[in-house]
Formats: structure tokens, C-alpha cells, sequence
């Protein structure tokens, strides 16, 4: 795994493509969320990815900064669900605490504190069924500098099968109780397909 | 001008958000500031941080403002919002985890007397979600 160093053209293709992946997913969001939520997190997300395809090649940024805080900010006032709030949150945290020239270090250490805002966002933490327990266990891939981003790619997926299991307290599907069981977290696939999408641009550098 | 507070209505539709604002209105006397919003950018179900904002100032008090939700992303989009504003006002604002029409009408009875953020926090205690 080499450092988070990618090229403002790679970094800009690396939001697109996650960008139209997510929206390639809508409609598969959406029917997972009709099971245990409200039924829009696909189109909430695909909302948000296609205001993001709308603005990416019309900024400016210098740095890896600038675009985290580009997707936060776009996030958080286009997707319309508790999702841009936390998405959002996330990537705008990220930005907001990472450095022009980030190591691998400084990168773990911005994406902690995104994940920390996060929680405290959504007064909430791993094992509850949310996005957390995708991103989680990512970044503690991330931490151990595994040889692929195609093993970090994995981690998030199998992350994501597990809150199959799980039984949701935070949101609309925390009102189903122990219904919640056995269906897969909308918030924890979309987490899936962001890093999946990543990973894929990245490994391309290994 | 007077001390009362100010109350801000968000709800996932636009709809009963000026509902409420509206029934609101019919019940106290003007000395409340009351602002509404409700609904995402492209006008369907959700909540939007930036109307939620404009809503929050045009409520505005110096006493103070207290939002009303209905769950989920209309109270943590509200939050976002609140993570806007500067310091001072961030202090003046609070969320209420009441039921949402039943809370900003026991809200407007008694906040239109001139009690405080704190003070209606804690009547409202008791109708707390969280008791649920």
C-alpha cells in the first residue's frame, strides 16, 4: 500500500467514479432501506453523488484537503437524509484536519477524527448498524498498512455483511427491534461501495 | 421587542411543517418569532441544512431559540445547522426531543411569559422521546 500521494486528475477521476457507482447502486439502496428505514437512502445518496458529478470539474483545489472539504460541504447541503449529515460530517472532518501533504499517518489521523465527529454526530458507535461499522474496521485496515487497497476493499465488504446480523439502535429501523435482524444495513452497503470505488482507483497505483 | 424566545419548526415535509407554524401562530400572540421548514432541496420528504439555518435567524431571539423535529435527519441536519452558527448564538439554541406538535404548543404557552430556553427544558422534561 503506498502513501495517499494521487494526482489532482486521478483524484478528481476517483470522485467520479465513486460518485456514479453510488448512483448505479439507487435503486438497490433504496429497497434495502424500504425493509428497515424509510426506502430513499438510494435516492438521498444518488442525489448528493449526482450534485457532486455536477461541481467536481468546476472547482478548484490544490490538495486532497480541498476536495474532502468540497465533498463534505456538498454533501451535507444536497442529499437531504441523516446520511448527508453524516457522510458529509465525515469527509469535511476529514479535510478539515488533514494536511497539505498527507503521510499515511496524517491521513489515519484526519480520518479518525472524521470518524470521531461522526459518532458524536449521530450520538453513536460501532455495532448499532450504521455506517460506523463499515468505516471502523476500515480504518483499522488502514492502520495495520495492509500490502493492497484490495484488502481494505474487503474488509469493508465482509464489515458490511455483518450487520446483517446486527439488530439497528440508531435511526428509523431502531423502532423494528429484533425485526431489524437479518437484513442488511442500507448506510453500511453505501459505506461499502464508497470504499469499494476507492480502492479500485488506488490499487491502480500499487 | 420583548424576551420571549424564538421556536423553529422542521419536519421531513413541507407541509406539516407550516401546518404547525401556522396553528402555532393562531394560538399565541405574535410575541413569539416562529419559522418553519421542512423538506429536501428538490421538494420531496427530508431536511436541508441550509434551510434549516435561514429558518433559525429568522426566528431569531436573544433569548434564544428552540427547534422542533420529527426525527431523524430533520434532528441532525438541525444539528449541522447549529454547528453553523458562531459561538455566542450556538449557546442560545437547543434541540427538543418532545413529540413535535405537542411540544412547540406547550412551548408557546408558556414561552410568550418570558421564560427561558432552560427554564422551558425543563417543563418540557417530562415529554421527552427518550422516555419512550
Amino acid at each position: 500500500m503506498k502513501p495517499f500521494f494521487v494526482s489532482e486528475d486521478k483524484l478528481r477521476f476517483m470522485v467520479k467514479h465513486t460518485a456514479e457507482t453510488v448512483i448505479s447502486f439507487e435503486v438497490e439502496l433504496n429497497e434495502l432501506d424500504s425493509a428497515i428505514g424509510d426506502g430513499d437512502h438510494g435516492t438521498n445518496m444518488s442525489r448528493g453523488c449526482k450534485t457532486l458529478l455536477g461541481a467536481i470539474d468546476q472547482i478548484e483545489y490544490d490538495s486532497l484537503r480541498d476536495v474532502l472539504i468540497f465533498i463534505g460541504k456538498t454533501l451535507i447541503s444536497s442529499i437531504g437524509g441523516a446520511s448527508g449529515a453524516l457522510y458529509g460530517t465525515l469527509f469535511l472532518t476529514m479535510g478539515e484536519n488533514i494536511d497539505e501533504n498527507p503521510t499515511t499517518e496524517t491521513f489515519i489521523d484526519a480520518f479518525d477524527q472524521g470518524i470521531n465527529e461522526t459518532m458524536i454526530l449521530g450520538s453513536s458507535h460501532v455495532n448499532q448498524k450504521t455506517i460506523l461499522d463499515v468505516i471502523v474496521p476500515v480504518l483499522d485496515a488502514i492502520k495495520k498498512q495492509p500490502d493492497s487497497f484490495l484488502d481494505i476493499a474487503q474488509v469493508a465488504s465482509i464489515a458490511s455483511n455483518r450487520t446483517i446480523a446486527m439488530k439497528a439502535e440508531k435511526g428509523r429501523a431502531s423502532y423494528l427491534g429484533d425485526r431489524s435482524i437479518g437484513h442488511l444495513d442500507p448506510g453500511a452497503h453505501s459505506s461499502d461501495i464508497i470504499i469499494r470505488s476507492i480502492c479500485e482507483v488506488l490499487c491502480d497505483y500499487e | 421587542m420583548n424576551n420571549n424566545i424564538g421556536i423553529v419548526i422542521v419536519s421531513h415535509s413541507a407541509e406539516v411543517a407550516r401546518s404547525v407554524a401556522d396553528m402555532l401562530g393562531i394560538m399565541c400572540d405574535q410575541s413569539i418569532n416562529i419559522a418553519h421548514c421542512g423538506g429536501n432541496k428538490d421538494g420531496g420528504l427530508g431536511s436541508d441544512v441550509d434551510q434549516i439555518t435561514a429558518a433559525i435567524s429568522s426566528a431569531w431571539s436573544d433569548s434564544g431559540v428552540a427547534i422542533f423535529v420529527d426525527l431523524g435527519s430533520t434532528e441532525i441536519n438541525s444539528k449541522i445547522a447549529i454547528k453553523r452558527l458562531s459561538k455566542d448564538k450556538m449557546k442560545k439554541v437547543a434541540i427538543f426531543d418532545t413529540p413535535l406538535v405537542e411540544g412547540a404548543l406547550t412551548t408557546i404557552s408558556i414561552a410568550s411569559g418570558g421564560e427561558s430556553l432552560n427554564e422551558i427544558q425543563k417543563v418540557l422534561k417530562g415529554m421527552s422521546l427518550s422516555l419512550l
